[in-house]
């Protein structure tokens, strides 16, 4: 699907995710887990991005073992989701901030994430094995 | 589907989805929000870190005259949210409220 680089766009997108993850062999965490790391991937696209095309590509693929999100992000700067520090999370709480703190979520609950990017386009997919 | 309201002991009571869309919304609910608040997350079932963030705004705010919120009912996924990102920290989360 694509979909307006707009927050408003979380609507169907979870709409989309929704229906497909509605199969009885996805467990509650790993809808819970594919939900918000979609969110946050999306989300910080809209957020640093709002140079690049008007919309973003997402595809969801519901495996045996797992569940498969690609974004596809085009007219855009290169920024490696997989790499960067981990936000300070130790900070008293007067000086902790938020930035950095969506990544840190997605890259501790998923299986899998992996950034691409070449000629101005980005390409991240994250995986979540399933659970029994 | 995501709802924010205040009960009849002042309590915040959230529901649904809180994601990035609903942040203005709540944002404004807890702007509201002057005293040390309970917030009733029995009927939550996800969050994002949108959410995390207007939980952190008000937190630091009450701070500055020695109050706070104090989360509860949380389910176990949202509690996990929390552990990550070091919230349960900052935030007094207690398990099953009294009522």
């Amino acid at each position: 699907m694509k979909v307006p680089r707009d927050f408003g766009s979380l609507g169907l997108i979870f709409e989309r995710l929704d229906a497909i993850l509605e199969d009885p062999r996805v467990d509650d965490r790993s809808v819970f887990v594919v939900r918000l790391a979609l969110e946050e991937i999306f989300t910080n696209m809209v957020k640093y991005n709002p140079g690049g095309e008007a919309t973003i590509g997402i595809a969801i693929t519901l495996g045996d073992r797992e569940v498969t999100v690609r974004l596809v992000d085009r007219g855009v700067q290169p920024f490696d989701v997989t790499a960067g520090p981990t936000p300070e999370l130790d900070l008293p709480m007067d000086e902790r901030r938020i930035g950095g703190l969506g990544l840190h979520l997605v890259r501790t609950l998923v299986d899998g994430l992996e950034y691409a990017h070449y000629d101005n386009q980005t390409t991240i997919t994250l995986t979540k094995r399933l659970e029994r | 589907m995501f709802a924010i309201a205040t009960g009849n002991q002042g309590e915040v009571i959230l529901q649904g989805r809180f994601d990035a869309s609903r942040a203005d919304e709540a944002n404004k609910v807890f702007d509201q929000v002057t005293t040390t608040t309970r917030v009733n997350f029995g009927g939550l079932e996800y969050i994002s870190s949108a959410g995390l963030g207007v939980l952190l705004k008000t937190q630091k705010r009450l701070a500055g005259t020695g109050h706070a919120l104090v989360l509860y009912n949380m389910n176990k996924l949202i509690r996990d949210v929390f552990r990550i990102a070091r919230f349960d920290v900052i935030f007094k989360i207690e398990e099953q409220s009294g009522s």
